[in-house]
């Protein structure tokens, strides 16, 4: 903290507040780059929230004269009721909260509070930039959401309407608890961080709520912070981490959409997290001993042997049932107390779709049961599916079939040509991109994608990713069967945008 | 409706019967309708097909098809035919044969139940088509009265009949009555129940049997039949669903009996299999059926539900699902295990749920129609459904978090508002005589009669039951479906099991204590402060009973009491029994001592001329009552006086074993006296015939601590009589005497006070009248049941199960568990020995979990409140203990035991600190062998040392060790980097207390023992 500059009235006073569990190494560093900011220190004030630690955290750290307090708790209560103890306690105008084992970088807190000054009223929240220690990585920068409160630190970018990476000022639809400005009063407002959530997506459901609230988050890009990594998550076996990740995601779920959309989603992740269940059982059981006509069967017992993370997912559901009777208290509360509606909050979740776990079969199945329960009609107005078109590059029908639903989808138009630097325009409602094969971009876009359309002469070998995202092969396109030239009418043009509406499986439009 | 076996309640002998049961009806009686008698209003009798689906199921056959070629019905009316399922047992040949003019169809393969049905009925050429399973045989008039019945409901739109299913021997219900709770799970109300514990009447039912029933053909096949994507089960609760909703109605036949032989078809095949059938199906059913406004309400709380179904299952497979709390502290280095065993019926509901998702798809459509076509709201067939908010139960000792799991979410989502003012299924398990009969009722038995009748004033179905034991050898004075439904120890639990109520109201805390499974919402009325009562009944010592007490309470979750004072009683109890006091205002209320709101006419003399004063004293002569003064006082007043006289109606208690303490010298003394007219008990009305024609109560007793509690029902009574009342001061009820004038208060020590009082009234006996008519005014404002009953209903309307009660309850179970080593936790529904690989009781396996993720009490706290304990303890003079000074633990030595192990699971040790009163920066090791010489640790914990408190608890925790009972193990702590001065150590102790240990110091046995509590699957041993 810069001792030398005098600080005016109207220099913001900050508590940063570092939760700390077992963890005094990097802790002491961390606290070594907090003191180094450039923030007048008399307005900053360092607020240990010490989660119980038994390595003499309290003891090392807590130095009153030197602007760290220490405030010791008797167990661990996990990330996000540290974080409320800590904001609590200050009685600074901003809270900024900050990880034991990041680094933040001396302009940090300036950066933030530069891009808050240049935001629009509402704006209450600030997301730092998080590399890895070396710089190389990026592990925070912006921010998404799948429909089901899985929050990916990346934001959705190369479509209509959001052509560009995130910068200074771009809303974000949540800050990562890791690094993070707020006003504190808001913060305490709203609820503060869930502490039912424990640790994991307390942040993503914070975001979400600041924004059901009528608060505003946003993006600041040259405010960094060096992620150390080593987290205090990462001792535990992963099928207690899994069953944190389920239920909280559950809980976000649970509590900030609104009354009717809300009850269908539920339906949806309770479905898509059983599939999960069994799929992370692998081949631990067969299938066929369970069909009524299937093959006798060789286990004689009533008992299958499951890997615990696949356990975990119901472990979650009993852990989301013994906090349901708080988080519908809190349900009722954000509800009662709703600014922006579900269809205004959908824009910044980016990737509705994004499956929650690895292969075909689950990103299959969420998309047949986003179709089958009409999940796509929930969303249709927030965020119409982002519809992936691959053509030639002179392809006259599909800029037409691109213009045309460009109206109705974000539409991205990309052509594929090996060796080409990447270009993009946009030009009649949708974005125009010339990538090269296998190129990250062209990765992101097919991932982003909600329904892709191949036209005839696109070229150029298909990522794998392209699988999972539901596909129609128009006309005499790869893979279609389908030979000679082709002229889409208007029934096909409709068949297209009721696959768009509602894309599920891969399938082939043959012109009529 | 066919039920894998696994969902068969269990039937119970000595099952218990419903209200307004009539006398036996043997089956035959049921059957002996005029023969053939259709009563058709154009005189045309139907063409009727019957169908019998069969696969393999040869060996039936020929029973079935017996009974149904004696049909009393016209054969050129008759259509008999099989539908063939594809068997392979010669079933068809046998047909061919036997019955040559029985139709036989063949599907070609088994299309299961719901399409091979289909099949027939699309073939069959009745106007109405019979579906019968072919494990049945039917009575001669069955068919006949089915027609019969639709005919005579087809004006009000019936169209679809169930005809009464009976055992193979007639002696049990199989069918008599559908119901289906919110999310699609169909039950078979009043199954197993003995035939004639219910009186069948003609009566609408949501859905038929679809193992014995009629339909019109032409609406069967316009409403789509059995949905033919079920396969098997609740294809006939969602036909039924289906016709309701599309304005149909569906009844039940009770003279049209068929005869069931179970699971004809059903065992051949792993349960687990039927498992996938049986969730999905319920899913499909609520997916159809629920109007768009409550669909995806109603689907998410069901699939909620089905995942707490496979929690359950996992954990009766051996899951705890403490291991799967991030919260909890790591103790063990050890590598844990990367699997767990689960029940197989946890990965078939899974599956269920998948393949739910993956052929929603075929639903939709099917939705889509029924949606469209509906006639009825949803709101309307919540009224059918029987038991909307029915906990799915397996009866097993996973039901208990399962069910509260399930009040939790039906509050939550606010889903039992949808059926707000439905009335429920209540069981009132009285602890005493009810005032039914021609036998005296005692004052808690009216009090439970009362709490019923109040409940069913709000439109609740209310069975009561009593104790066997208190009308035993007088059962005929009783009605007798009071006889039949009377409850023993040993059937309580069963019968609950059977009769499966939506809440149990249990008067009275000791019948909780044959209701160990606690998987219901339970309504604990506490009657009296029974502080007296139970030392004189000669129950368990006071310390024994109290624990009781306290396991009692632990089982309710909602309680009633009489009186405000008895609310401040009872709240210390609650507290003990782990009722949060934040919890306890709502949890506990008061309903006053009630009666009927039909009070009885008080007959007043016109004239006071010539009319002697009747003074009247009425009850049970209870050894902690005493009236004497009063009473002797008053009659000898009326002696002096030469005027009046005093009834005393009483004597002892007509069902418990209680002496009458000083009533005997009282009513000798009594006896004497020319103003004293005796008589014994009287029957409740006899009673209060009595009481109606007296002038004035008297009720003073000598206070003492029940005294001073109670809440005189005796006085309310006389009140209810319209009697006034000369009552004691000291009472909680002289309150509301004084505020409506209803009587006369003095004081119980002041016998100068009371005979003024009598001279008073004998003098201008208009008085009595006046203060009686008060009385009867008081009680029919606060004592009556249709206004007091309030907070009960409530509950009752909206029930939950305290989260809790969970834990505790588990904890109970799990102690008396774990100490009685032949006690085998059965799992009802899990067939005993099925490889379930695991020694844990799987109580303690839910405690585990349930105090895993309530260990938030941090080891200081309990460690300082048995510090203070121990000083209380010490300071009385009672020392747990002579301290033993052991060493101070420096590198290089150790002090460690050697313990013995009496039970399985042993999941920690915890030994006592000793700081010596100075920060310590050593560090700890706290070490567990298999003994002293093993060279390897089976766990252990490092602790630094900075942080401890004198006296502070250390715990080694480590997954239970299942087969821990009957083995020592070594325990050791060492301090490596321990200086003499900055170094901690171990209390000690000269006695062992309970353990059976040995102490070592560095190794080498030592004398004295270290203080020490072992915990057991995750539970500290402290008791």
């Amino acid at each position: 903290m810069n001792g030398n500059v005098s600080s005016g009235t109207d220099v913001r006073s900050v508590s940063v507040v570092i939760p700390t569990y077992n963890n005094l190494g990097l802790l002491r560093e961390c606290l070594r780059s907090v003191r180094a900011l450039d923030y007048p220190s008399d307005r900053v004030e360092v607020t240990v929230v010490d989660n119980g630690s038994g390595d003499g955290t309290y003891r090392a750290v807590h130095a009153p004269e030197l602007g760290v307090r220490c405030v010791r708790l008797e167990q661990n209560t996990g990330f996000a009721a540290g974080c409320n103890r800590g904001a609590a306690e200050s009685s600074a105008d901003f809270v900024a909260f900050l990880n034991d084992d990041a680094l933040a970088d001396p302009q940090w807190l300036n950066r933030m509070f530069e891009a808050l000054d240049g935001s629009e009223a509402g704006t209450m929240c600030v997301a730092s930039r998080i590399l890895s220690r070396d710089g190389k990585e990026i592990e925070f920068n912006g921010a998404s959401s799948n429909l089901f409160g899985v929050g990916r630190p990346r934001s959705v970018w190369g479509w209509p309407d959001a052509a560009q990476p995130p910068t200074k000022g771009s809303p974000l639809l949540f800050a990562s608890g890791g690094a993070m400005l707020i006003h504190r009063r808001t913060f305490l407002d709203a609820g503060g961080f869930d502490p039912s959530f424990f640790a994991y997506f307390e942040d993503v459901d914070l975001g979400w709520r600041l924004w059901v609230l009528g608060h505003r988050v946003i993006y600041a890009p040259d405010a960094v912070v060096r992620h150390i990594g080593g987290s205090t998550g990462t001792r535990q076996p992963a099928h207690r981490r899994y069953t944190l990740w389920e239920s909280n995601s559950l809980a976000t779920v649970l509590k900030n959409y609104e009354s009717g959309n809300m009850e269908r989603l539920l339906s949806g992740a309770l479905l898509l997290l059983y599939k999960r269940a069994l799929l992370a059982a692998g081949d631990a059981f067969d299938r066929t001993d369970y069909n009524l006509g299937g093959p006798r069967d060789e286990n004689t017992t009533n008992v299958e042997r499951l890997p615990r993370v696949s356990v975990a997912h119901l472990a979650a559901i009993d852990r989301f049932n013994s906090m349901l009777p708080r988080l519908m208290d809190e349900r009722r509360r954000i509800q009662a107390t709703r600014v922006r509606s579900d269809r205004e909050i959908l824009p910044l979740m980016g990737r509705l779709w994004e499956p929650q776990f690895a292969g075909s079969e689950y990103a299959q199945a969420s998309r047949q049961l986003a179709a089958s329960l009409d999940l796509y009609g929930l969303t249709a107005e927030g965020l119409p599916n982002r519809v992936l078109i691959l053509a030639g590059p002179s392809d006259v029908e599909a800029g037409q079939v691109a213009s045309a639903l460009a109206a109705d989808f974000p539409v991205a138009f990309v052509t594929v040509e090996t060796g080409a630097a990447h270009t993009w325009s946009i030009a009649d409602g949708y974005t125009r991109h010339g990538l090269a094969p296998g190129s990250a971009e062209l990765g992101a876009l097919l991932r982003q994608a909600d329904a892709a359309l191949v036209f005839p002469d696109s070229t150029g070998a298909l990522p794998t990713e392209f699988l999972d995202t539901p596909t129609a092969v128009i006309g005499n396109a790869p893979g279609s069967g389908v030979s000679g030239a082709t002229h889409l009418a208007s029934s096909d043009l409709e068949a297209i945008r009721l696959f768009c509406r509602k894309p599920s499986t891969t399938r082939v439009v043959a012109p009529s | 409706m066919n039920h894998p076996p696994d969902y068969m309640p269990p039937g119970t002998p000595q099952a218990p019967q419903a209200e307004n049961i009539q006398p036996p009806q043997p089956a035959d009686a049921l059957s002996s309708s005029p023969k053939s008698a259709i009563r058709n209003p154009n005189s045309q009798i139907p063409p009727v097909s019957v169908v019998v689906l069969n696969y393999n199921g040869l060996r039936h056959l020929e029973t079935c098809f017996t009974s149904l070629m004696s049909l009393d019905y016209p054969k050129d009316r008759l259509e008999l035919m099989l539908v063939d399922n594809g068997s392979s047992d010669g079933s068809l040949e046998f047909m061919r044969e036997r019955f040559p003019t029985v139709r036989l169809v063949e599907t070609g393969s088994n299309l299961g139940f719901a399409a091979g049905n289909n099949y027939g009925a699309e073939r069959a050429t009745g106007e109405y088509v019979a579906f019968l399973n072919n494990d049945t045989r039917v009575e001669p008039n069955w068919l006949a009265e089915l027609v019969n019945s639709l005919l005579a409901g087809e004006e009000q739109g019936v169209v679809c009949t169930s005809s009464l299913m009976l055992d193979w021997e007639g002696k049990k219900i199989d069918f008599y009555s559908g119901s289906v709770n919110f999310h699609g799970f169909g039950f078979q109300p009043s199954y197993g129940l003995p035939v004639d514990a219910v009186h069948p009447e003609h009566r609408e039912l949501l859905f038929a049997c679809g193992g014995s029933m009629l339909i019109r053909r032409e609406v069967f096949l316009q409403v789509g039949g059995f949905d033919p994507d079920y396969f098997a089960f609740f294809e006939d609760v969602d036909l039924g669903w289906r016709l309701w909703l599309l304005g149909h109605r569906i009844t039940l036949t009770p003279t049209a009996v068929t005869y069931h032989r179970h699971h004809g078809t059903a065992t051949d095949v792993g349960n687990h299999r039927w498992q996938v059938i049986y969730e999905r199906n319920a899913l499909y059913t609520i997916y159809k059926n629920y109007e768009q406004a409550n669909l995806d309400k109603m689907l998410s709380a069901a699939l909620l539900l089905l995942g707490q179904r496979v929690v359950r299952f996992m954990e009766l497979g051996g899951v705890q699902l403490g291991d799967y709390d991030f919260t909890r502290p790591r103790t063990t280095q050890k590598a844990e295990p990367a699997t767990d065993n689960v029940h197989r019926n946890a990965v078939a509901t899974l599956l269920a749920a998948d393949e739910f998702r993956a052929t929603i798809d075929k639903m939709t459509p099917k939705r889509e129609w029924i949606q469209a076509n509906r006639k009825r709201t949803d709101e309307e067939l919540f009224a059918r459904f029987g038991q909307p908010g029915r906990v799915h139960l397996l009866n097993h000792d996973a039901d208990a978090p399962y069910s509260a799991a399930h009040h939790a979410l039906l509050h939550e989502f606010g889903i039992e508002q949808l059926w707000d003012g439905q009335p429920k299924d209540v069981l009132l398990i009285s602890p005493d005589v009810l005032p039914v009969g021609d036998i005296p009722a005692s004052g808690s038995g009216i009090r439970a009669w009362a709490l019923g009748k109040g409940l069913e004033s709000r439109g609740h179905k209310v069975r009561f039951t009593m104790p066997r034991a208190a009308i035993q050898g007088r059962e005929s004075q009783v009605p007798p479906e009071y006889v039949r439904g009377a409850w023993t120890p040993e059937t309580l639990q069963s019968m609950v099991d059977a009769l499966a109520p939506e809440v149990i109201v249990s008067c009275g805390w000791p019948n909780l204590t044959w209701l160990p499974r606690a998987n219901l919402p339970v309504a604990l009325d506490l009657t009296g402060p029974h502080l007296l009562e139970r030392i004189y009944q000669d129950h368990l010592d006071a310390r024994t009973n109290a624990e009781e007490k306290l396991a009692a309470l632990e089982r309710a979750d909602f309680f009633t009491c009489i009186s405000e004072r008895q609310r401040y009683y009872f709240t210390g109890w609650l507290a003990q029994a782990g009722v949060h006091p934040d919890e306890i205002g709502t949890a506990l209320q008061v309903i006053p001592y009630s009666l009927d709101p039909e009070q009885p006419q008080h007959v007043w003399p016109d004239d006071w001329a010539g009319e002697e004063v009747r003074f009247v004293y009425g009850g049970i002569f209870l050894p902690w009552q005493n009236p004497a003064p009063a009473l002797l006082a008053v009659a000898s007043t009326l002696q002096e006086q030469g005027r009046g006289r005093l009834e005393v109606i009483g004597g002892k208690h007509p069902f418990h074993a209680v002496h009458t303490g000083g009533f005997g010298p009282l009513v000798d003394q009594l006896g004497k006296m020319s103003s004293v007219h005796m008589s014994g008990l009287l029957p409740h009305d006899a009673l209060v015939e009595q009481y109606t024609r007296a002038h004035v109560a008297v009720d003073v007793m000598q206070p003492n601590a029940e005294r001073q509690l109670a809440y005189p029902s005796r006085t309310v009574h006389y009140m209810w009589c319209g009697l006034p009342v000369i009552h004691a001061a000291f009472s909680e009820v002289a309150g509301v005497i004084r505020e409506y004038e209803a009587g006369w208060i003095v004081r119980h020590d002041d016998p100068d006070g009371l005979r003024a009082v009598v001279t008073s009234i004998l003098a201008d006996p208009s008085e009595a009248r006046r203060r009686g008519e008060n009385a009867a005014r008081l009680a029919r404002e606060r004592f009556t049941w249709d206004l007091t009953v309030d907070a009960l209903d409530r509950f009752v309307r909206d029930p939950y199960i305290r989260s809790a009660r969970m834990s505790r309850t588990a904890r109970r179970d799990d102690r008396a568990a774990s100490r009685d080593p032949s006690r085998h936790v059965t799992a009802g529904g899990i067939t005993s020995g099925d490889g379930l690989g695991t020694n844990m009781p799987q109580a303690a396996r839910k405690l585990q979990a349930v105090h895993d993720r309530r260990r938030t009490v941090p080891a200081q706290v309990k460690a300082r409140a048995n510090e203070l304990l121990r000083t209380v303890k010490g300071a009385v003079g009672a020392p747990l203990g002579v301290q033993l000074q052991l060493p101070e633990l420096v590198a290089g030595h150790s002090l460690g035991q050697r313990f013995y192990v009496g039970e399985n699971g042993l999941s920690g040790v915890r030994v006592q600190v000793e700081t010596f009163g100075r920060k310590n920066t050593s560090r700890l090791f706290l070490r567990l062998r298999a003994n002293p010489g093993a060279p390897v640790d089976l766990f252990h914990i490092e602790i630094p040392t900075h942080n401890l408190s004198q006296g502070q608890m250390l715990a080694l925790r480590f997954p239970p060790i299942p087969d821990s009972s009957g083995r020592s193990f070594y325990f050791v702590a060492e301090s490596p980097d321990g200086v003499s001065g900055d170094a901690i150590s171990l209390k000690g102790d000269v006695r062992p207390g309970d353990l059976r240990a040995q102490r070592y110091d560095d190794g080498i046995p030592a004398s004295g023992y270290l203080v020490m509590s072992l915990e057991y699957n995750g539970v500290t041993g402290e008791r």
